[in-house]
């Protein structure tokens, strides 16, 4: 591309619709005759349901309806599970479709956590809908709970799903594990670590929230929901939940306020307005507060580990072993189960060249909150334990760390490299991240800080991570092995006005990715038309292509590709009737500026705009020719693509109090191709920040009973604007050979590297203490532990 | 409960039940949605509006509390169509990703620059304390800031929330809660002169008499809608609509406010 | 204290002629001055002798403030004054130091409600406010 608009940072076109609130999420949409749901939930992890008594909360003011499971039974199926750990035999809560179930949207007889709904209401209003729910008497037999895996794995252990024998999802591999263990056997050096990577929750700022409406003549349904996926959230509800044509329901995603993995579900509020919108034959809007979203929508991580890694004295790394229990919760979430496995299994060898590997997984159900994908998904867990190991094995042989990631580190040349596990490294320079990350902090001079520091009372650490972070989900015929129950690829058309304006429409679906500025300058780029004269639509089934949605840094390296190629054909069409109306051959043109000539004559030319109005018109255009200028390209990738990075963190420690103080944080990247640098960096200061949330505050807790103590904003803190430095970017770039784009994804790299560089460093600041592991998040109560090991 | 307040610069009666969050009587009711609900308890900021010019959270207070205040959302800040120099820094900057703590955070910071001409980065971050951004990692939300503290030089120029328009909010108050002493004593200048087409009036206690006359016309007076907002220096043009007892009207004021007292004001209705 | 009892003076509609009142006031003599400059187009005269230096002109089209903006201003007005032709003079009132008047007229816009508030310092303006209010909407 001659790159005037593409890879330029253009202020976006969405935002003054965000800056001055006019832009609506679901929860500021307000329909005549709307009427408002609740959802009661169980306040028990794990219970019978012994009755349940909605007969007082139907007498309340307002009240129009109250239903629970038992009226949903025959009119609704269970929620099916569509990401499955491939290749293995896998155990799953019942569907009448012979697809993996997720339960009901309403239980009737067995809860299995804290927000499993037992009931619903509509009302008038949405507090007159409160108000009712505490009037529903349901009587529990309370059970025993299991919180974690090992827990529910354990004989004896009380059962979640009768399907599930043992509460064992699936026991999932990847890798040799025999070569692993005599690798690991005969080594030199073995290091080995326990850890938790704990529980968080995803928390967007916008809660999720559903609102249905039904149209008893045409047997209509438009739902408007807080989704990432709108297309692929139709199709499930549709046929596998509510047993309605396809083109009866209409799913519209208005502005999603974030979601960080957790709105690419179905969730049990969207069949339940769904339902009452034809049953009241009214509009039916639920929206979630911020306690009920933290008890019911998907959380993320939770990967109970235990890692070896081996090698030789001088820093060569021969094998790493990794087995782990991930903690599905009480339900498999839409794409819950294939996360836990193959995107943390596949990852542990990060960018390092080891020549034995293997990943067990254990995945089993508990009584928590379901499992679902959290931005950097699998790969932020896996480059947690592979880092902190690295750093481990480095102290044991008394190596600088940055020596041990070079003398491992996969080179440029052996691309692409396939590394053991499943993943096919596409490009990517691993050394020269490293090399400039280290050259940004000064790392030679790191040393004389640390003493200063000291001198003041205070303990400086520096940390590295570096790691390959597969984005891009994916190649349809390698995700079917995976366990995907469906198609991957990505869809966009293009129509070029008569006006000279130029609608795109495509399936992936933004919460804050900037679809509507990045993908017009791709258009922009290749068509020579103005980015003010370009729309981007998506998020309503109406009149988009049927594309997957946004997620797993997918957009730019998928849906890109796909409005990259529909260009493409745009310009072989108007070609030929550019060609025709000058009475030239159509290997004689040129594309340039958004004007055909005649090649070696400038000026026998004619505009795109004058193409696209003769097609228009069609008066006069070429045989075999199609009137108007359309064209829609449905785009599979041949396969991921591999984003990499190294990431450096300087923490201080206050020895007396714990607290950690993050100083610097350097982050270098590839990414590929950039489309708009500007929105990249805000991709990559919001990734990082995510992965230091986790590093630093964040922690679902639950208690043995399976309560969520960290259930508000209260309890659970979130990473604000205080104490954050200026994070310190830079990109190298290695175009990915499998996109035409060359990019690759960008939205989880910030967060896949942060944790273990804070990690890293928080360790070598607490090396005298002899510190060898905390597990996060590294609370100031937990540093200070670590340090006096014996209290105060 | 019957409350009255001014939502930006629009006078309301409402008949509230008490336990209503102001937020939701924002949303709900006057349906101005640019006002957020994040969390609900008090941690998120998504819910913040000016409330006498201070940022509250609106999701913290009762409906019931807002009585006799004036609330700015961010439907206030800027006319539709338009951003001031700090919603346009936002936009500069790129500090908004999916724009559902824009708002929050827009009059969180109109109130910190309101407050302080220069905020430190350190200043400016604490301020932030109260505002949750889970995708922009912060980091160009502050640079938004230190671009329009740039662009304006100073806050007065940043936000609508300017001196001028608070007074005459205050002034609105008095009025409409038909406290004349405080009207006049606290609004006009000892020697204050209003013109109108029915006579001029000059001095304080002529004025009361004026206002109290005209109070006891046009009884449960209510400004239904501020149309024009005019400020220049010292002097402010407005255009209401004004209903009461009487009926509807369309008036129009202009005010020269020297020291923080009217000196001059001419008013007309058509 | 009540300075100047109110007195509205309704005047008969003259298409032709910008405005007649009786002129029978100080500030009646000053605004057909007024008038009357700016019907010759001598802005010189008229910033110079009926503005002080530190005027502003208040509206919700523009505004000005002081004398250079105020050349400026009234140079960029004459274009519209061709268009501007005060159909009557509705109301009217002044005290020592201000007045005030609504009036209709015809503009570019179609026939226009205006009202125009001066205050005078020195026996010059020192704050001009105007306003207007469309009668007649003109529909594309
Ligand atoms: S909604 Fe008010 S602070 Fe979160
Ligand atoms: S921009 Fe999404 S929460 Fe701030």
């Amino acid at each position: 591309m001659a790159n005037k608009v593409f890879g330029k940072p253009i202020k976006r076109k969405e935002d003054p619709a965000f800056i001055q609130g006019a832009a609506p999420f679901v929860a500021d949409i307000h329909l005549p005759g709307m009427a408002h749901m609740e959802i009661l939930r169980s306040p028990h992890a794990h219970a019978r349901i012994r009755s349940i008594d909605t007969s007082e909360a139907a007498k309340m003011p307002g009240v129009l309806k109250v239903i629970t499971g038992h009226d949903l039974v025959g009119r609704m199926k269970p929620l099916p599970c569509v990401w499955i750990p491939g290749g293995v035999e896998s155990h799953f809560p019942l569907h009448p479709q012979d697809i993996p179930g997720a339960g009901m949207p309403l239980q009737t007889d067995h809860v299995r956590f804290i927000g499993d709904g037992v009931a619903a209401v509509v009302a008038e209003t949405r507090y007159q809908a409160m108000d009712a729910l505490r009037a529903i008497r349901v009587d529990y037999e309370v059970l025993p709970a299991v919180t974690t895996p090992e827990a529910a794995l354990a004989e004896n252990a009380p059962q979640l799903h009768d399907s599930v024998p043992g509460n064992l999802n699936a026991y999932w591999t990847c890798g040799d594990s025999a070569s692993t263990d005599a690798a690991i056997a005969d080594a030199e050096v073995v290091v080995e670590l326990d850890l938790l990577n704990q529980r968080t929750i995803n928390s967007p700022i916008e809660p999720r929230g559903a609102l249905a409406t039904f149209d008893p003549v045409t047997d209509e349904f438009v739902l408007y929901a807080s989704t990432q996926s709108p297309h692929n959230h139709r199709l499930i509800l549709c046929y596998y939940v509510l047993n309605i044509s396809l083109n009866k329901l209409r799913i519209i995603a208005p502005n999603v306020g974030g979601s960080f993995g957790t709105k690419g579900y179905v969730y049990p509020d969207m069949p339940l307005v769904l339902f009452m919108a034809r049953e009241l034959k009214r509009p039916i809007k639920w929206q979630d507060s911020r306690q009920g979203y933290m008890r019911s929508t998907v959380q993320g991580r939770d990967h109970k580990q235990r890692a070896v890694l081996a090698g030789t004295r001088d820093g060569k790394i021969t094998a790493l072993r990794c087995t782990s229990h991930a903690n599905l919760g009480a339900y498999p979430s839409t794409i819950g189960p294939g996360v836990a496995t193959a995107m943390m299994g596949r990852s542990i060898t990060g960018p390092y060249a080891i020549p034995a590997a293997f990943c067990e997984v254990y995945a089993a159900f508990t009584n928590t909150v379901p499992l679902g994908a959290q931005r950097g998904s699998g790969r932020s867990e896996a480059t947690f334990m592979t880092e902190r190991l690295v750093d481990l094995f480095a102290a044991e042989i008394g190596m600088d760390p940055a020596e041990v990631r070079r003398r491992n580190f996969v080179q440029p040349g052996d691309m692409p490299y396939d590394n053991g596990l499943g993943w096919l490294y596409d490009s990517g320079d691993y050394p020269e991240l490293l090399e400039r990350a280290l050259r940004q902090a000064g790392y030679a001079d790191l040393p004389a800080l640390k003493e200063e520091a000291k001198a003041r009372g205070r303990r400086l650490g520096v940390g590295l991570a570096s790691f390959v972070a597969v984005s891009g989900v994916g190649p349809s015929p390698r995700m079917a092995k995976e366990g995907m129950l469906g198609g991957t690829w990505e869809a966009a058309s293009i129509r070029c006005e008569p006006t000279g304006d130029v609608v795109a429409t495509i399936g992936s679906k933004p919460h804050g990715q900037s679809h509507d500025t990045v993908f017009a300058q791709i258009i922009s780029e290749r068509l020579g038309v103005a980015v003010d004269r370009i729309s981007i639509r998506h998020s309503d089934t109406m009149g988009t292509p049927f594309g997957q949605g946004s997620y797993g840094s997918r957009s730019f390296s998928m849906a890109g590709p796909a409005l990259y190629l529909t260009c493409d054909k745009i310009l072989q069409k108007a070609c030929l009737a550019a060609a025709h109306k000058l009475n030239a051959s159509p290997d004689e043109m040129v594309f340039e500026n958004g004007r055909f000539y005649v090649d070696g004559q400038m000026d026998r030319g004619i505009t795109l705009l004058e193409t696209t109005l003769a097609l228009w018109y069609a008066w006069d255009i070429p045989d075999g020719v199609e009137p108007c200028l359309e064209a829609t390209t449905f785009w599979d990738a041949p396969d991921f693509n591999y984003p990499s990075g190294a990431q450096i963190a300087l923490v201080e420690v206050d020895p007396e109090t714990g607290e950690v103080e993050l100083k610097r944080f350097i982050a270098v990247s590839d990414v590929g191709v950039i489309g708009n640098p500007m929105v990249m960096e805000g991709q990559l200061h919001g990734g990082i920040v995510h992965g230091l949330g986790q590093a630093l505050f964040e922690q679902a807790i639950y208690d043995d009973d399976g309560n969520l103590i960290s259930d508000t904003l209260e309890r659970y803190a979130l990473p604000k604007a205080a104490g954050l430095p200026h994070f310190e970017l830079d990109f190298v770039t290695s175009p990915t050979p499998h996109n035409p784009l060359g990019a690759k994804g960008a939205g989880e790299i910030g967060t896949v590297g942060a944790t273990a560089a804070v990690g890293n460093a928080l360790c070598d600041a607490l090396r005298e203490y002899g510190v060898r592991h905390i597990d996060m998040p590294f609370t100031p109560e937990k540093v200070w532990r670590a340090i006096h090991p014996h209290g105060g | 409960m019957r409350v009255t307040f001014t939502v930006n610069h629009q006078s309301h009666t409402l008949d509230l039940e008490p336990r209503v969050l102001l937020v939701d009587v924002l949303r709900d009711h006057l349906h101005l949605t640019g006002v957020k609900i994040g969390c609900d308890t008090g941690q998120c900021g998504a819910c913040v509006v000016l409330m006498d010019g201070v940022s509250v959270k609106s999701c913290a207070l009762l409906g019931v509390q807002a009585d006799g205040s004036s609330i700015t959302t961010i439907e206030g800040v800027s006319e539709k169509g338009t951003m001031n120099p700090l919603q346009t820094a936002f936009q500069a900057a790129h500090a908004v990703q999916c724009g559902f703590c824009t708002p929050g955070m827009i009059m969180s910071l109109t109130d910190l620059l309101a407050r302080s001409a220069q905020p430190s980065e350190a200043e400016i971050r604490a301020w932030l304390a109260g505002n949750l951004c889970r995708c922009t990692g912060y980091e160009n939300v502050v640079r938004a800031v230190n671009a329009a503290l740039q662009v304006a030089g100073s806050p007065a120029h940043l936000v609508t929330e300017t001196p001028l328009r608070k007074f005459y909010d205050s002034h609105l108050r008095a009025m409409l809660a038909g406290d004349v002493d405080a009207l006049v004593d606290a609004h006009y200048s000892a020697d204050a002169v209003l013109t109108t087409f029915e006579g001029v009036i000059s001095g304080r206690d002529a004025l009361k008499t004026y206002f109290r006359d005209y109070l006891s016309v046009h009884t449960d007076l209510v400004i239904a809608a501020t149309e024009r907002f005019v400020e220049f220096g010292d002097s402010i043009y407005t255009e209401t609509v004004v209903r009461s007892a009487r009926g509807v009207t369309h008036a129009y004021n202009a005010f020269v406010v020297q020291d923080g007292r009217v000196t001059h004001q001419f008013a007309g209705v058509k | 204290m009540i300075v100047s009892p109110g007195a509205v003076v309704p005047l008969t509609p003259d298409p032709n002629t910008h405005i007649k009142i009786a002129v029978d006031t100080p500030m009646k003599r000053f605004y057909e001055e007024h008038v009357t400059l700016l019907d010759r187009r001598d802005f010189e005269t008229l910033v110079r002798t009926h503005y002080h230096e530190d005027a502003r002109i208040v509206s919700t089209e523009y505004l000005v403030n002081g004398h250079a903006e105020l050349f400026k201003h009234f140079a960029k007005y004459t274009g519209l004054m061709d268009y501007l032709k005060v159909v009557s003079t509705d109301k009217w009132i002044e005290s020592e130091a201000t007045f005030a008047f609504e009036a209709t007229a015809r503009t570019q816009w179609g026939l226009t409600r205006v009202h125009d508030a001066f205050w005078l310092r020195d026996g010059r303006i020192i704050r001009h406010f105007t306003g207007s209010i469309p009668l007649v909407r003109f529909v594309r």
